[in-house]
Formats: C-alpha cells, structure tokens, sequence
C-alpha cells in the first residue's frame, strides 16, 4: 500500500482564492487531480509536486509531508504561546 | 435542494450507471452466448437478448469518461492538443490495463484448457460430453467475446475503482466526469458497425472494420472542422 503523503494544497488554493479549475490550468493537470490530492486519494509525482510548491512559491516540504500537518488553530495557539513566553 | 447537491447526485448517479453497465456487459455477453448454444431453436432469441443487453451496455459506455481515461487514442492529440491526459489518469490507465491483462490471461488460459480436454475427450470416446465450436459462427462468436472483453475491462475496472467524483468550486462549472469523447465513440461504434456489415453484407470483416474505423474518424474531424468554423 502506498505511504500516505499529506498536503496543504485546498489551504494555499483558498488563501490565494483560487478554484480547483485554474490551479489545475496552471500546473497543467485536470482540476479533478487536484480534487483527488486534496482528498488524499491521489500521490503527486515529484514533478506535479515541485511545480505546485513553484506555482505557490513555497518549498516543496511546505506543501508536502510524510506526517500530518498541524491545523491553523494549533499553529495560531503555538504562535501565541511563543509570544508568551518570549514576553 | 441545492444545486451543488443536484449536480453531486448527477455526477454519482453516472458513475453508478457506468458501473451497472460495464458488469452487465460483461455478464450479457457469454450468458447469451451459452444460451445461444444451449436452447432450442424456438427459444434461441432469449440468448439473442441478452447479446442486445450486451451491445447495448457497450454503445452506453463508449462515449463515457473512463473510456476516454482507458482508450484515448494518442492520435487524438495531433488533432487537439488539449486533449491529453493527466499523470492520474495514465496511472488509473495503467493499473486498469494491469488489472485486465491478468483477466483475459486467466480467460484465454481457462478457454485453451477447455478446448485441449475437450478435443482430448472427443478423440477418446464421449465427443457429447463436452460442446465444442465447429462451425463459423462459434469461432466468430469467440473471437467477439475476446474483442469485447479486451474493451471492456479496463472500463469496467475503472468504473468500479476510480475514485469517487469531486465536483470543482467555480459556479455553474460543467459536469467533467462524464464528459463525452466523440472521436473515440465514433471511431469504436464504425470498427463494430463495420465488422457487422463486413461479414454481414460485404463478405469480408476485415475490409469492414477498416472502412468503418476509417469513416467513423473522418467524421469526426469533418465534425470538428465544422465547429472551429462556425466558432471562428
């Protein structure tokens, strides 16, 4: 079976507002491939996954892990933690 | 209810079909098949139905969307460049044409073991016990079944397995899952229609299916040509 790799395209596609039709258009897959990564149903190839980091100017490890992502409120709650604690 | 729910229940509702389809075309073809052989004659027309529901599944699923990711002719892509597919769907491609590889491997394995006892035991002493093709159109009928198979089970693979549709988030968005291949249906329904007429009417399949192959692509592009005109 396949390692799950997790992403955070459907996050970066709504802060840049974009549809799933013109990410599709701009890495120049089906707007259904990127339903179907953003679902976890599909694995991107090292190509259509550096050309994603590329369109959303980020580095691949950004859009990309082997280990879930954290949620925005667990990033926000650490931030602020931090802030805390640096104060 | 919303459009977006009307469209999803589309959108499942044709892969549903797609999936009934291609089983029932699988399932139609040698029932038929063996009733054809099996009935008397006054009843051969219900092995003749179940051949209709066969073909009839067949010509449902040539223009569908797991056609198109199954048999895309790459020709197609010196006629249309957008036409092309994506690195998921030659993936899906590929593993249905694995899938149905190792199939109708298993089938032509079972099929030859078949004839080998069957001949074995014609030669000993009980030819009846085993039915065997001997005329024409038993042989005709076997090499059908193995063209229809070949086409059909990577569709019916890629109905059941691909994954569920997704429907995009630009409003009034068309329905992709479906989408319709012209050329591929064009081109499948005059390789068929002319192997019918080929053996029917002109005595020749072969020279058949070459001309209906031929003139179901030649009407597509003069389609094709007809549109970017009245577009342009």
């Amino acid at each position: 079976m396949a390692t799950e790799i997790h992403n955070r395209i459907a996050l970066f596609r709504a802060e840049r507002g974009l549809s799933r039709k013109e990410l599709a258009k701009a890495v120049n897959v089906n707007f259904q491939t990127i339903g179907y990564l953003e679902r976890g149903d599909f694995n991107a190839s090292l190509e259509l996954a550096l050309k994603l980091a590329g369109f959303f100017d980020v580095p691949v490890e950004g859009l990309f892990s082997l280990k879930p992502f954290a949620s925005i409120a667990e990033i926000t709650r650490r931030q602020e933690e931090q802030e805390r604690s640096s104060k | 209810m919303s459009a977006i729910t009307e469209k999803l229940k589309t959108l499942y509702a044709n892969r549903m079909g797609l999936r009934i389809a291609s089983t029932v075309a699988l399932l139609a073809y040698p029932i038929g098949g063996v009733l054809l052989i099996a009935l008397p004659r006054h009843l051969e027309f219900v092995g003749g139905i179940f051949l209709a529901i066969a073909a009839f599944s067949f010509f449902y699923l040539l223009p569908s969307y797991v056609q198109r990711v199954a048999f895309l002719p790459h020709i197609l892509r010196f006629v249309d460049k957008d036409c092309r597919l994506d690195e998921l769907e030659l993936d899906l491609r590929r593993r249905a044409q694995s899938f149905a590889y190792k199939v109708f491997s298993m089938l032509v394995l079972a099929g030859l073991m078949y004839l080998v006892l069957g001949a074995d035991m014609a030669r000993d002493a009980n030819p009846s016990s085993f039915w065997m093709p001997t005329v024409d159109d038993h042989w005709l009928a076997i090499l059908f079944g193995a063209l229809f198979f070949v086409l059909l089970l990577p569709i019916a693979y890629l109905s059941w397995m691909m994954p569920e549709p997704i429907l995009d988030d630009e409003p009034g968005d068309k329905i992709c899952d479906q989408e319709v291949s012209r050329m591929d249906a064009f081109v499948m329904t005059g390789m068929c229609v002319g192997l019918a007429m080929g053996m029917t009417v002109f005595g020749d399949a072969l020279v058949g299916m070459f001309v209906g192959t031929a003139l179901g692509f030649l009407l597509d592009l003069f389609l094709r040509r007809l549109e970017k005109k009245k577009e342009s």
